[in-house]
């Protein structure tokens, strides 16, 4: 009889497993064994990953868990069915949600309360006194289900030590069984595995000592040498198969339901739907339903009824009913989202009819896979919409999944350096230079490159290490918003365990593992935009009688797509990226279909497949779409031949490459989750081949696969796309039509989007918006609209545009029936604490009642947070105002205007008065810089000489080290690119200087200009100069120790930048 | 200042004439005079009860394990003192986690890696001069009569145990030197496990000279960690092992 | 700053010496530059920006943590060194020292002088120095930080107008308060009515203001000199021999050591200093392993080391200095000679290590290791922490340095061996144990990733006992070899 393993860990026991699961049952079936189990400590973490890959690999899988009890003992268990599965998941669900998150408390009680039909190995090294106890234990709870390890550790006396052991269990009446501990699938890996101790302990590699794990011999072995290790007792090996064998239960039996809705009494959830959908087209549709629709609606609620999906999507329109109710905007999109179903059910506003996507494309039953339905929320509402769920649906039948923490580059060199016990700050400069996300490991020369010796041993072993630890599971995480809902308990299912987040319960598995079990996931998203949209929404109604929907809005309105043509797209959801606006003026989008391809064509996927300047040929006419076959011309007529979208990429696969079904969904899998491994690789070579076989040029189909890759990374299917083009255009509208609309609402949504406020108020300025400065008298918490004439409206700038402004302060200031007569007067009657009236004062909110900024502050200084005194409290009561101090009248030095400018500047991050720079212009023109409204009329290859206030610094991670410069003027703003060569050259001019300039090369791309950085230069000082008041005697900062020299005057520009 | 000057001479005048005496001064604690081995048939063999503490033993051994032996048999027996131990070698290259499995806590011990060989006589003198310490061992493998007659005298004068560990030729002759004891420590092979592992290990230890003439030759277990020798379960001549008991009260008389 | 850099090794200085170098701190979870050198300077790196941003900007930066506590004392030991100027000198922390110059400025040539001769010297130490002089400290401190000059002579209250508030040694959150009312210089401070002052920015502003200004008095802490103890013998005729030697040696540890008992001390290091008539010093130096004011035992360890004095043509004068001095109270001295531990023998360690060398007596540490070699670290007998060992691995009393290698006959894997050859002897195997697998040291060096012992205990047919082990690492006969690590007892 074969010997099967046991006790084996993976690395989903954090910090202690040393292999992924799938690597586990590899080696155990190169080893040549038919099964094994898996056993991580309290948790069921990793088992689908296991039997995900068991089952490729055609392995019997023993579904097991190790559980350490709070005594300290610990015992290996079992389910041997289904019922006993159920068992040990509610068993773990009980400890955990008794614990903190990432803990498990269980106690031997426990155990026995949830102890039917599960096989129990009680672990221990020494024949000791607790090892009898609990093996006496473990035989009157479980009888003939308790049985005793005995493991090889090499160590003196080993003889010895496993005879005693087989003594103490026949006296105890418990058969033993060879376990072989496994913490790594190959000898390989010991030394991370010391690593991870190390880690998990905090300790360095060279204090370790003793906690290094005992025995590390902790891998596979073959049943041969397992037998030899064990060769006097030969039974406690074959007893291994003997349980396996027992272990009949399976993850394949657990059977997931959906919710059955219930939601109408006496009709199924199927007819339910059909009564709701057909309720929902007569409404979409008031002059009656198309035959074309309603054909359409007719088939989707057929496949429906056949895949038995309907309390789903019941499911869905429930949650989205709910939060309309309350009044949360929401849109759903997704894979089945984007069907006429749903939108007669009101879940998207996408009209299927303007697409002609398949409704089985996402829907289908050979892909295997369940349907997808994201539904967005309005960012700070979403909780809402959560705790209704849980609320709905309960505890037991309704958590969040998890989402499994990787080791990223930048996390890896941190912990394995400090594991080593290499210097902190060596560690530093490595991960620091690890741009952004990465698995790729740091290489050797970029450490060169950084000043550190590569052939320094324990700086090796960091590069080495960390690349390996990179792509480990570290721990549990919550996903976003994807909810799992069950029709029995969900407790019966998975474990389920507390949050860090307040009342959110979450289950141990990620959304890969749900969906390898086809559960269903509804996933409840934030989305910023949608605030905005709902803010300007309620605007539009309540200051201009317009009543809007994102369904309502004029369709197709030329002068928003004029507006996005021109690239004027700041604050648009989605196009207002800097990439998305250079390719607004070349896509030159003129419907909501363009928008679609807007949206989806800037996205890792498209750019690495080399799809995108293709695409353009295509449309501007230069080139003729070219199919190479018809099989193709069906996927791809709608993007000119060119795959743009994840699905077009999965069709190709199938159609070009010959994937089959199921190859193909095993494909999109790989593609969407991150392996460190080479599995993509597989999929790779066979997609080529296949396509090359099938006719495609070996070209085309490389390029298809590289694009595949990309969407690993970031994937983006067209039926997102679509979702979100409708809020591109609705934002687009309202920016466009309503600009102070859009401005009053973005603002009032803050943070949302890629554009700080300073930005958003200029752009509007630029759009002839007036926009009001915050007045004590005038301004309201959020912004606000203001009448100014028929139809004319001004923004006013809200007290949550005041950095460090207390909301729950501020609330208690706006409008009083009689206005603030004073500083005072509002201190009296708001009761303010003094800290956020100088807040107030900074922001110049008092400039209304005639007191500059440095007078308002003075007075505010003057004042204090102690309670009124008795009398004045009594002369309030008179109506009386007794001045709270009386004291000299001091005339301060009044700020020059470039100086209120920078103030303002240093306060809010903007000004209403004027641009800094236009004062320095003419210091600018008498050293030849230019403005920004002057590269505009400079052509490509042009040299140029430009200034401006430094607002966003970047380092895109896919653009190998070129840093991006966005400047500003009071003419607009440019766009700086820096080489790495010529930043390494300039790094800290580029990233000290608040007022940068550059000599350059203009580089002109239809409407995008960008400057090509030779030189640059720091005119910070230039900056100082006009904002000085009076005879300031300069007095040069020096270097000293401490920070009582630090001159308080350098108050720094607020750029965002990428460090 | 004159009554602090005379308290000193007469101290020091104090001290001279105990060192003359050969007694102990007056500050030393009390040592033990004899380190009993908790074995009856050896104990018996002095009539302090056990091996003499002021006194130099020689300890020889013709092999490397023999050395070994003779290593663990100093070794335990310091251990059994309770006080501070010097080991003096050209070449320390004892292993203190096994020294402790034979009863040396090695928290008491001081190592001094000599120069020479005359260097390890000079130091073991000084250190048993210095009355401070339990035992001084050290590693010589030369010992003339005038030096052993010396190194005698250091460890009566500051009541502290000596042990030279001598490794020598299996044909050479032993001279004569001034110890107390002398012994020769051979392994011996362990009885008959039903595991197929090594059991307690065993010695055959030889007593070659003492002070008060006996002689004899035992088998012995090795030591445990308190540093105690043990009589094999079934000897050759039927006896047995000593209680444990009575070892007990030896070793609190 | 730049003392800080003199107390790393100077390897390491060397390696730094150009690279820009910042001390950060941690404030608030983010680590704070609070100081650079000229390199970092030179990169636009300021105190006060987060050590990020300084990374961002300078990514070869190297930080070094803050150690304010070390570095007051070495502020307090350069104030020590500036008693040359006056008797009235104080330590200010971080940065600053004050010494009362009053009457002392005729001895180094007048004013001007005087502190151009204290930053000279200061630059002797290699340090970057501002000095300034005025009539109240808060006005030197004021001018020394924030004047342009790196020596400056106030006269007049008045030079103090044109500095910034921060000269007056406020905070950091005061500083930036004033400065947004539009109050940037203590001339603009002086402008303001005084009362409108404490309500707005505190009580300490006007006291800082007027001890810059000398309105309000300031005491300053002054700093003691060190209080060495030494004797000192001068003879009327050179001396030369050894007996002269240790005569002298007789005649000058008792005092010294009443000297110690009075302040209730004991000396760590002493240094013996002979003058030779021809202008040379002879040292003898001694480490003692606990503090100690025996004059026999100091007597001895002295006398010991005459032969390595050379008197040369004779010397006139000798001084005993304990440099080093510890407290050390009468109870301790006889106490302490506990059954357990080493109890008091620190004076026959002290004259063993001065016979055969410091670093030939070691008691033994037990360090962590799973390789047998690196369990015993040698460890100083003076202050040592308690060993201790696994009890349940049977290990042997001598271990060889290095293993010796023997030939052996055994079965593959992992099976003892059944006879083996050492020093041309063979032998049978009667019993074994094992393996005990030991796995290398991966971290110390790369032969060690491979490295796999497989240890066994065997015994032979005569009895004896050897820890032999096989080394997992093929040699490139395909063969694996093995050794005798050690023998048991």
């Amino acid at each position: 009889m074969s010997y099967v393993d046991l006790q084996v860990t993976t690395n989903y026991t954090f910090l202690r497993g040393a292999s992924f699961p799938h690597e586990m049952v590899a080696a155990a079936k190169i080893m040549g064994h038919e099964t094994v189990a898996i056993t991580d400590r309290n948790t069921l973490a990793g088992i689908v990953k296991a039997y995900d890959a068991a089952k490729q690999a055609n392995v019997k899988l023993v579904t097991g868990c190790r559980l350490d009890l709070m005594s300290g003992e610990s015992l290996l268990c079992y389910p041997q069915d289904r019922a006993a599965y159920s068992r040990l998941v509610r068993l773990l669900t009980v400890g955990k949600r008794r614990a903190e998150k990432g803990q498990c408390h269980l106690t031997y009680e426990d155990v026995v309360e949830y102890g039917e039909g599960q096989f129990f190995i009680a672990l221990g090294d020494y024949a000791n006194d607790a090892l009898r106890g609990l093996l006496q234990k473990l035989r009157s709870d479980f009888r003939g289900r308790s049985y005793m390890a005995l493991t090889r550790r090499f160590r003196p006396n080993e003889i010895q030590r496993l005879s005693d052991l087989a003594t103490l269990a026949a006296a105890c009446c418990v058969q033993t069984v060879a376990t072989n501990d496994v913490l790594y699938h190959t000898p390989d890996r010991r030394m991370l595995q010391d690593v991870i101790t190390c880690i998990r302990l905090g300790r360095t590699i060279d204090a370790l000592g003793h906690e290094r794990e005992w025995s590390a011999d902790r891998f596979f072995k073959p049943s041969a040498e397992m037998a030899r290790l064990f060769k006097m007792h030969p039974e406690a090996v074959e007893r291994t198969a003997e349980i396996a064998a027992r272990c009949t239960f399976s993850l394949d039996q657990l059977k997931y339901q959906y919710p059955d809705e219930n939601l109408f009494p006496g009709l199924t959830a199927q007819e339910g739907l059909e009564r709701e959908t057909w309720k929902g087209a007569a409404v979409r549709y008031p002059n009656g339903i198309p035959a074309k629709a309603e054909d359409k609606v007719k088939h989707e609620l057929k496949i429906i009824a056949q895949l038995e999906y309907a309390p789903y999507f019941l499911t869905v329109w429930r949650i989205v009913q709910y939060a309309r109710s309350i009044g949360i905007l929401c849109q759903g999109r997704g894979s089945a989202a984007n069907s006429a179903v749903c939108y007669c059910l009101g879940i998207t506003e996408i009209n299927p009819m303007h697409r002609t996507l398949l409704f089985e494309r996402f829907v289908s039953a050979s892909r295997n896979e369940p349907p997808d339905i994201d539904v967005d929320f309005e960012h700070e509402r979403r909780e809402e919409v959560i705790q209704w769920i849980y609320k709905a649906y309960g505890r037991e039948r309704a958590a969040l999944t998890a989402t499994v923490i990787h080791y990223r580059s930048r996390r890896a060199v941190r912990e394995v350096a400090k594991a080593l016990g290499l210097p902190e700050d060596t560690a530093a400069v490595l991960a620091k230079s690890v741009w952004g996300w990465s698995e790729a490991g740091i290489p050797e020369s970029q450490a060169r490159n950084l000043g550190l010796d590569p052939t320094d041993y324990r700086l090796k072993l960091l590069l080495q290490l960390s690349q390996e630890i990179t792509g480990f599971p570290r721990h549990l995480s919550q996903h976003p918003g994807g909810f799992v809902i069950t029709q029995e308990r969900l407790d019966d299912l998975v474990p389920i365990e507390n949050a860090t987040m307040e009342d959110r319960t979450v289950i141990e598995w990620d959304k890969d593992d749900i969906e390898l079990l086809h559960m269903m996931k509804v996933d409840v998203l934030g989305l910023g935009m949608l605030g905005c949209l709902r803010r300007a929404f309620d605007l539009l109604s309540a200051h201009k009688g317009l009543d809007y929907t994102v369904d309502t809005l004029p369709k197709e309105d030329p002068a928003v797509y004029d507006m996005l043509c021109e690239a004027d797209s700041i604050g648009v959801f989605q196009v207002e990226s800097r990439a998305q606006m250079s390719m607004l003026p070349r896509l030159r989008p003129r419907n909501l279909g363009d928008l679609v391809i807007e949206v989806a064509i800037v996205r890792p996927g498209p750019i690495q497949g080399d799809m995108v300047h293709p695409y353009l040929r295509r449309r501007e006419g230069k080139e003729k779409p070219h199919y190479y076959k018809d099989e193709l011309k069906e996927v791809l007529k709608n993007t000119l031949g060119i795959p743009l979208f994840q699905e077009q990429a999965m069709q190709i696969a199938i159609v070009a490459a010959k994937f089959t079904a199921n190859e193909a969904d095993q494909l999109r899998r790989a593609m969407a989750t991150f392996r460190n491994d080479g599995n993509l690789n597989v999929f790779g070579e066979k997609f080529i081949r296949g396509m090359v076989e099938n006719g495609y040029p070996e070209d085309f189909a490389k390029r298809c696969f590289s694009q595949i890759e990309g969407f690993g990374t970031y994937g983006f299917p067209e039926s997102h796309a679509a979702s979100f083009a409708l809020l591109v255009y609705a934002s687009a509208y309202i920016k466009c039509r309503h600009p102070e609309v859009f401005l009053c609402a973005i603002l009032n949504a803050q943070p949302m989007g890629f554009y700080a406020p300073a930005q958003l108020i200029r752009d509007a300025i630029d759009h002839d918006v007036t926009v009001l400065p915050v007045d004590i008298n005038a301004s309201r918490w959020d912004c606000v609209l203001e009448w100014q004439a028929q139809d004319v409206f001004a923004v006013r700038l809200g007290f949550r545009m005041v950095p460090g402004a207390a909301n729950e302060i501020m609330a208690k200031i706006p409008c009083p029936e009689t206005p603030y007569q004073n500083i005072e007067d509002l201190w009296r009657r708001t009761g303010a604490p003094v800290a956020q009236l100088e807040k107030l004062a900074e922001a110049d909110a008092f400039a209304s009642l005639g007191y500059s900024r440095r007078e308002a502050l003075w007075i505010v200084k003057s004042l204090s947070d102690k309670p009124l005194p008795l009398f004045m409290a009594a002369d309030q009561a008179e109506g009386f105002d007794r001045p709270e101090v009386v004291e000299e009248r001091v005339t301060l030095r009044a700020l020059a205007a470039a100086g209120e400018v920078v103030e303002d500047y240093a306060t809010m991050a903007f000004s209403l008065r004027a641009h800094p720079l236009s004062f320095l212009r003419g210091e600018l023109t008498r050293q030849r810089w230019k403005s920004m409204a002057e590269l505009r009329r400079l052509k490509d290859g042009d040299r140029v000489r430009i200034a401006g206030l430094v607002l966003v610094r970047q380092r895109p991670g896919t653009a190998s080290g070129i840093v991006f410069i966005t400047l500003e003027d009071e003419t607009g703003v440019g766009n700086l690119v820096v080489w790495s060569t010529i930043f390494d050259k300039y790094r800290s001019v580029i990233m000290t200087s608040d007022v940068l300039a550059c000599v350059g090369r203009v580089q002109r791309e239809g409407e995008i200009i960008h400057v090509v950085a030779d030189s640059l230069y720091c005119l910070n000082d230039m900056l100082a100069g006009v904002s000085k008041d009076g005879a300031d005697i300069e007095i040069k900062q020096r270097d000293t120790y401490g920070s009582l020299t630090v001159d308080p005057s350098k108050m720094r520009f607020h750029s965002h930048d990428f460090h | 200042m004159q009554t602090g000057r005379k308290t000193a001479v007469l101290k020091d005048l104090r001290e001279r004439i105990h060192r003359l005496e050969r007694l102990e001064a007056p500050t030393r604690r009390s040592a033990v005079k004899a380190l009993p081995f908790g074995i009856p048939a050896l104990d018996s063999l002095w009539s302090e009860g056990g091996l003499p503490t002021s006194a130099l033993h020689e300890v020889n051994s013709v092999s490397v394990a023999g050395f070994a032996a003779a290593s663990a048999f100093a070794a335990a027996s310091a251990g059994r003192l309770g006080k501070p131990v010097l080991w003096c070698s050209t070449s320390p290259d004892f292993y203190a986690p096994g020294l402790a499995q034979v009863g040396l806590p090695v928290s008491r011990l001081i190592v001094v890696r000599a120069r020479s060989e005359k260097e390890v006589l000079a130091v073991m003198e000084e250190a048993l001069r210095h009355a401070s310490l339990g035992c001084v061992i050290g590693e010589t493998p030369r010992l003339t009569l005038t030096t052993s007659r010396r190194l005698a005298l250091a460890a009566e004068s500051g009541a502290t145990m000596a042990f030279t560990l001598r490794r020598r030729r299996k044909d050479s002759a032993l001279e004569p030197i001034a110890a107390a004891s002398r012994w020769r420590i051979n392994a011996a092979p362990s009885s008959p496990h039903l595991i197929p592992q090594s059991g307690r290990g065993r010695w055959t230890l030889e007593l070659l000279r003492s002070r008060s003439g006996a002689t004899g030759s035992w088998n012995v277990e090795v030591p445990d960690t308190q540093g105690y020798l043990h009589l094999p379960s079934a000897l050759a001549d039927g006896s047995t092992v000593a209680p444990f008991e009575s070892r007990g009260e030896r070793r609190a008389g | 700053m730049e003392a800080r850099l003199r107390r790393l090794s100077p390897e390491a200085n060397a390696a730094l010496v150009d690279k820009p170098i910042v001390i950060a701190n941690l404030e608030d979870q983010h680590r704070i530059v609070l100081a650079v050198n000229a390199a970092a300077a030179a990169d636009g790196i300021t105190p006060g920006l987060a050590l990020a941003h300084a990374r961002a900007v300078q990514p070869n930066v190297v930080a070094l943590p803050a150690q304010p506590l070390d570095d007051a004392r070495a502020l307090e030991r350069l104030a020590v060194w500036c008693l040359r100027y006056s008797p009235l000198v104080s330590a200010c922390a971080p940065d600053s020292i004050w010494i009362d110059a009053t009457g002392a400025t005729h001895l180094l040539g007048g004013e001007t002088k005087m502190l151009e001769t204290i930053q000279g010297a200061m630059a002797g130490h290699g340090l970057t120095a501002r000095v300034a002089m005025a009539a109240s400290p808060g006005a030197a401190w004021a001018l020394a930080h924030f004047c342009p000059h790196a020596v400056t002579v106030s006269s007049a209250p008045a030079d103090l107008n044109p500095l910034p508030v921060m000269a007056l040694r406020i905070s950091l959150a005061t500083g930036r308060s004033l400065w947004r009312v539009g109050l940037k210089t203590i001339a603009d401070l002086r402008h303001v009515p005084r009362a409108t002052l404490p309500r707005r920015f505190g009580k300490d502003l006007l006291l800082r203001l007027d001890q810059a200004l000398g309105q309000a008095p300031e005491s300053i802490e002054a700093v003691l000199p060190p209080a060495a103890k030494r004797k000192r013998l001068t003879f009327a005729e050179p001396i030369g021999t050894a007996d002269d030697l240790k005569r002298t040696i007789a005649l000058l540890a008792p005092p010294l050591c009443a000297e110690l008992e009075k302040s209730q001390e004991g000396a760590r290091k002493l240094d013996l200093l002979f003058f030779r008539t021809d202008n040379r010093v002879e040292t003898i130096r001694l480490a003692l392993a606990r503090p100690s004011r025996n004059s026999a035992h100091f007597i001895k360890l002295l006398s010991d080391k005459v032969e390595t004095v050379d008197p040369g043509f004779g010397i006139d004068a000798a001084v005993l200095t304990a440099w080093r001095t510890e407290p050390l109270f009468p109870h301790q001295i006889d106490a302490d000679r506990g059954v357990d531990g080493i109890g008091d023998i620190s004076d026959l360690v002290d004259s063993l290590a001065n016979q055969v060398g410091a670093r030939n007596v070691y008691c033994i540490a037990s360090h962590a290791s799973d390789i047998p070699e690196r369990v015993m670290q040698p460890a100083d007998p003076a202050n040592h922490p308690p060993a201790s060992w696994s009890t349940n691995l049977p290990r042997p009393v001598r271990l060889f340095s290095p293993p010796e290698p023997i030939e052996v006959m055994a079965m593959m894997p992992d099976h003892p061996p059944a006879r083996f050859t050492w020093r041309g002897e063979s032998r049978l195997i009667t019993h074994a144990d094992g393996p005990e697998r030991v796995f290398g040291e991966w971290w110390q060096d790369i032969r060690e990733v491979a490295e796999v012992r497989d240890y066994f205990r065997v015994e032979d047919t005569q009895g004896e006992r050897f820890w032999l082990y096989r080394d997992s690492r093929l040699t490139t006969e395909n063969t694996h070899r093995w050794y005798v690590h050690g023998v048991f007892a």
